[in-house]
């Protein structure tokens, strides 16, 4: 008796299995979210912790595909498929147009249209040096450079000053 | 923001559309799209206000240097490098672990009490305020402090406070204005206007109260996760507070260190941090 109710239940269960998978698929599809790189360089990091050991580089404006999603943390796929963890501010869900390929107006002159394309950027710093000769610029590439020399170093000298490196990132 | 407003519909009307990300960026909305979060009308181009990280990366730039126009850096390496340490650690428990390039830090050769932040990552402290710190924990708790103020962006959110006079100044110069040309000269002006904005609250008028108390409370939470002791910020206040000097620096754009230190909810004291004595040892001898 079930066997023959089940039976005549099975064209029913094949319809739903079909709209199943249907939809399954249609919102498997929805839900492949991407993210954009919004920094230079970032690391994409074995354990959703800013310390944690990086699995490789990841370039301004390069896509990946959200897997998981926490308040502070991606877990990501990138185009070569590794998988790892990246920053939420490192990211945007913005397509990033890298401004030095930005098209313009075709009136503009190539030199315009470079500047016109990268909104703040290099050139602005330029323009503003200029107006403002006094400005020392290389003090501000002394600091920067500084902090990227130690960077490699800063690991280390947390695990000598004992800070809690298996906090939650 | 009326004034940029005005800029924005010129820069429509010239189809110069690839500059209006900058112009816009100085919409107050700005302030509630923080990296990594998604405004959902980000994408309209009616309502654009988003201002890119690298964008942010480039005015902070420009503010550093109007600091070094105030400050002389303080030119010893062990003790930039070992400050840069410290900061780089606490930034990587902070809300904003990266900026576009990275936090920069420097020591200010000043007798001033003072610690400043400028957009995108760039972080001072003075000399002064230095010699005031008795331990590694104090000086990541100030570090904590101003790193919170660059992850909630509160020297974009200072743009839109108080640029008034010369948005009109630059809302008359474009009024007919049309080409590309005309564009860029805006979106230099535009660049100067923000950066005398930031500077004009780092130096002069200060953050807003409510932003310090954000940013204290930031900066407890930094300490708690990351293992330097909580009880080092009301600390670093109070040795602030007892210093002879009162006046310049930061006493004139921060709240007083009493005010500060009544608004912060201290967790309670469970003795001494782990690593607080190889923490001591390296600060006594950066």
């Amino acid at each position: 008796m079930f066997a023959k109710a089940q039976n005549r239940l099975n064209p029913t269960l094949f319809s739903l299995k079909i709209l199943f998978a249907f939809f399954a698929s249609s919102f498997s599809g929805a839900l492949a979210e991407s993210a954009y790189i919004e920094i230079q360089s970032a690391k994409l990091r074995s354990e959703p912790k800013a310390w944690s050991a990086p699995i490789l580089d990841l370039k301004y404006g390069e896509e990946v595909e959200i897997i998981e999603k926490t308040s502070s943390w991606l877990k990501v796929k990138t185009k070569s498929n590794s998988e790892g963890f990246l920053h939420v501010t490192a990211t945007t869900s913005r397509p990033v147009i890298l401004k030095s390929t930005a098209t313009t107006s075709a009136r503009l002159d190539s030199f315009e249209a470079v500047l016109a394309g990268k909104g703040f950027s290099s050139a602005t710093e330029l323009n503003y040096a200029k107006s403002h000769e006094k400005l020392d610029f290389t003090l501000v590439d002394m600091m920067e450079n500084r902090s990227r020399a130690v960077e490699p170093e800063v690991l280390a000298f947390m695990k000598e000053g004992k800070l809690n490196i298996k906090a939650e990132g | 923001m009326k004034n940029f407003s005005l800029l924005l519909i010129v820069l429509l009307v010239s189809g110069c559309a690839s500059i209006q990300d900058s112009i816009i960026g100085f919409g107050k909305d700005v302030i509630n799209t923080l990296p990594g979060e998604t405004n959902s009308d980000e994408f309209k181009v009616e309502d654009k206000t988003y201002l890119s990280q690298e964008e942010e990366y480039w005015l902070g730039r420009a503010v550093a240097a109007r600091i070094f126009e105030v400050y002389k850096p303080l030119n010893n390496q062990k003790v930039n490098s070992y400050i840069s340490k410290v900061g780089l650690s606490v930034a990587k428990f902070s809300e904003r672990p990266d900026t576009f390039k990275g936090y920069s830090f420097q020591v200010l050769d000043s007798k001033d009490v003072n610690a400043i932040s400028a957009p995108g990552g760039f972080v001072f402290i003075t000399s002064g305020l230095l010699k005031l710190m008795k331990s590694e924990d104090a000086l990541a708790s100030v570090l904590a402090h101003e790193i919170s103020h660059i992850s909630k962006q509160h020297g974009l959110a200072s743009i839109d406070n108080a640029n008034k006079s010369k948005g009109t100044e630059v809302g008359g110069k474009v009024l007919g204005a049309v080409g590309c040309t005309e564009a860029i000269q805006l979106l230099n002006l535009a660049f100067e206007a923000a950066v005398d904005d930031i500077v004009n609250s780092l130096l002069v008028k200060g953050y807003d109260r409510d932003q310090e108390y954000e940013a204290d409370a930031i900066a407890l939470s930094i300490l708690e996760k990351s293992g330097y002791a909580p009880v080092a910020l009301s600390s670093a206040l109070t040795e602030i507070k007892h210093t002879n000097t009162s006046s310049g620096g930061w006493f004139s754009t921060h709240p007083t260190p009493e005010e500060r230190l009544a608004k912060l909810n201290m967790p309670d004291y469970v003795g001494p941090p782990i690593g607080a004595k190889e923490r001591q040892v390296r600060f006594v001898n950066k």
